[in-house]
């Protein structure tokens, strides 16, 4: 009987040795964790407390328990102090997650090609592309949305040089409205998509690709039953980085959408500068994440349960 | 898939018989066509002066000269040589992946370049596997099927026959990377099985893998290829591989073809040098031809001592050449017996055989195998002197 004692008498050290492994990682990543809780957790602890508090009446906040800034999202309270419903604030919403959907479809559009030629380069220009790619972020996010202004107002570079060649015979609406919007919101976030993008084609194996088309795939049926899958988690990332800031955008909207067409952003600058409301502006913060937080692990618990079912389980997770 | 049809068999008489009355000095341009072949089996693919050449200007590499030859229908073919000779290369052009620069390549009389490779029936298995790691092993196998639009049902069940043919059953639902570098192999293998292709490219498979493993998936190779009938082009420069498994093979180096022929034509009658010692262990011993006769000739080596030899096309008395002898025809026999001799410098014991180094004057160094039978040489001492002999048939003269 001596052999099953001596396995449980390891297996006891054994799980003494990893609780012991399990706090020297605790320790070790301490540092970290100190980051992350200093720059994350305290602004949004100070701004979820805000969320809940009185506005002052020119600006700053009254430290008495209100939820009226949650309330006010969805409601307008009426002179006799009751509520009506408004979707005014859940339009700008709506409106907010469209255009962010349609720059992270359009920059995917533009972001995978980019980075899949990028990505077939020879190593030694592969470097040269990257840092192609990164040159708009040396300029200001501000003076570029103003170059856009110059090319896209009524008579700028855009409208006057079509018209000069006789295909237009007046400017063309394209400032100050959705369009113009996306257009710029692309622009500035497109590096986000095609850098992930990149990063997971370089790493993927070419002879994959070969023996695809070995096998019978032609290119289209390549890229899309071997490329596609492995780049995935590049796709997945580039997504995220280019939907989440876009829909928090505040410059660009300003700029090109002319403080006519608000976003998530604008409101919630409104609140902080014009409105003075500060609970009001930090609610919703509070609800974009919220809102994207759910996104993120809907689409992550999906991705999960369809990974499952064909029984690939662990694709969720790349 | 009919088991064993055109499988063509070595006919290494006919082949033997048949070199000398090639031209001679077209090591260049070997045809590979010119050894008799079995009743029924033709030409399958046909390399026509195919040239590969890489770059341009000053980086140019000429990765193949104007390379010609052709491969039997249902035979296991097998480009052999060093690293970077050629033969992936070639091996690459007829899946389709590189074009070649000048030249043609045929498939049973069809012209192939330009052919991309999902239009070729043609399939590879590659060095690195390169299995689908985001697919399950039945999804990697049946892939080919379900590119050229084959119903589920009649894939699943190629699946299923080809994962039993290579001995997988009940591993269709495993992702490759819960597979051993075997069981990986035969994935790779089943797949490139699946599409029924007219000829299957093997790009140095066995590499990979321990010498164990190796051993026992040439054997299964051989047996694949006996059981479907198909055409193996394989590629690897492992010359005991190449010796055991083909059919023929081809000898290359710097971008030719040195020699194309059934394994015991390669390994007996070597065209050249490099075939000579690339392939097995060989002395190589510079001499003159002292005389040609009707069916063989006699050569002068350095000591002055004469031996006779194989005769070949163009020889003349007077001709300085070199000849080739295989340690295991040569024989260690007592001094007086003997025309050549020379003196013990090493013995290697093998088990089934002992090698014995003779340094003979002005000749060099001669390797001499001999097979430890019961009652055999014995008593062979470290610098002892002793005779060599050479035995029937066994000196050959090499091209350069």
């Amino acid at each position: 009987m001596a052999a099953p004692e001596a396995a449980t008498r390891a297996s006891v050290a054994e799980k003494r040795a990893s609780r012991r492994a399990g706090w020297r990682r605790v320790f070790l990543i301490s540092p970290a964790l100190a980051i992350i809780a200093a720059i994350m957790l305290i602004p949004l602890g100070l701004m979820l407390t805000y969320s809940f508090l009185e506005s002052g009446r020119y600006g700053g906040v009254i430290w008495n328990f209100s939820v009226e800034a949650y309330i006010r999202f969805l409601f307008e309270r009426q002179l006799d102090d009751s509520l009506a419903f408004t979707d005014s604030y859940i339009r700008i919403f709506g409106r907010s997650f469209g255009l962010s959907f349609m720059t992270m479809f359009i920059a995917f559009l533009i972001g995978f090609p980019a980075a899949l030629f990028m990505a077939m380069q020879p190593p030694k220009y592969r470097a040269m592309l990257i840092f192609l790619v990164t040159i708009p972020f040396w300029t200001n996010l501000l003076i570029r949305n103003y170059a856009w202004i110059l090319l896209l107002r009524d008579y700028g570079l855009i409208n006057v040089g079509l018209m000069n060649l006789g295909v237009i015979s007046s400017p063309l609406p394209i400032m100050y409205n959705n369009f113009a919007i996306t257009l710029g919101l692309v622009y500035s976030f497109i590096p986000f998509m095609v850098l992930p993008i990149y990063a997971s084609l370089e790493k993927l194996d070419w002879r994959l690709v070969e023996a695809a088309q070995d096998a019978g795939a032609n290119r289209l049926q390549s890229l899309k039953r071997i490329i596609l899958p492995l780049a995935k988690p590049g796709i997945i990332a580039g997504c995220i980085l280019v939907f989440v800031p876009s829909l928090g955008a505040y410059i660009t909207p300003e700029l090109l959408g002319g403080g006519r067409r608000l976003m998530i952003g604008n409101l919630i600058q409104m609140q902080f500068g014009a409105s003075q409301n500060w609970p009001f502006g930090s609610a919703l913060a509070f609800i974009l994440l919220a809102i994207v937080l759910a996104c993120l692990m809907l689409w992550a618990w999906r991705a999960k349960k369809k990974g499952e079912a064909k029984g690939l389980g662990e694709v969720a997770g790349g | 898939m009919t088991p064993g049809r055109g499988q063509s068999q070595m006919n290494d008489q006919v082949e033997v018989s048949d070199t000398p009355t090639r031209p001679a000095g077209t090591a260049q341009e070997v045809d590979g066509g010119a050894p008799a072949r079995e009743a029924g089996s033709r030409d399958l693919i046909e390399f026509r002066r195919v040239s590969k050449i890489f770059g341009s200007g000053r980086d140019e590499v000429r990765a193949l000269e104007e390379v010609s030859l052709n491969i039997n229908e249902g035979e296991f073919f097998t480009l052999l040589g060093p690293s970077g000779c050629g033969k992936t290369t070639l091996l690459r052009m007829l899946a389709g992946f590189e074009q070649p620069s000048a030249g043609q390549i045929l498939l049973d009389g069809t012209e192939l370049t330009g052919l991309p490779p999902y239009r070729r029936p043609v399939n590879t298995v590659f060095q690195s596997y390169a299995l689908f790691p985001h697919m399950t092993v039945a999804q990697n196998v049946g892939f080919g099927l379900e590119m050229h639009g084959v119903p589920r049902e009649r894939r699943n069940e190629r699946v299923r026959e080809m994962l039993a043919l290579v001995k997988l059953e009940g591993y269709e639902r495993r992702k490759p990377a819960q597979l051993s570098g075997g069981q990986q192999q035969r994935v790779a293998l089943a797949r490139a099985l699946a599409n029924q292709p007219r000829v299957l490219l093997l790009d140095e498979p066995l590499s990979a893998l321990d010498l164990k493993l190796r051993k026992e998936m040439q054997i299964e190779l051989k047996r694949l290829q006996v059981e479907t009938g198909l055409t193996f082009v394989f590629v690897t420069h492992d010359q005991e591989e190449a010796l055991t498994m083909s059919d023929r093979i081809a000898v290359m180096n710097a971008g030719n073809v040195l020699q194309a022929g059934t394994p015991r034509l390669i390994y007996e009658d070597p065209d050249n040098r490099f075939v000579a010692d690339f392939i097995g262990e060989t002395n190589l011993i510079e001499a003159t031809v002292e005389s040609v006769g009707e069916d063989g000739a006699r050569f002068r080596l350095a000591s002055n001592v004469v031996i006779d030899g194989s005769f070949r096309e163009g020889l003349s008395e007077g001709r300085e050449v070199t000849l080739a002898l295989r340690p295991e025809r040569a024989e260690v026999t007592p001094v007086d017996a003997a025309v050549v001799r020379g003196l013990v410098e090493n013995i290697v014991y093998f088990g089934t055989d002992t090698l014995y180094q003779v340094a003979v004057d002005e000749v060099g160094m001669l390797h001499v195998r001999t097979q430890n039978v019961a009652g055999g040489v014995g008593g062979i001492g470290l610098g002892d002197e002793v005779g060599v002999r050479f035995l029937a048939d066994a000196v050959r003269v090499l091209r350069d």
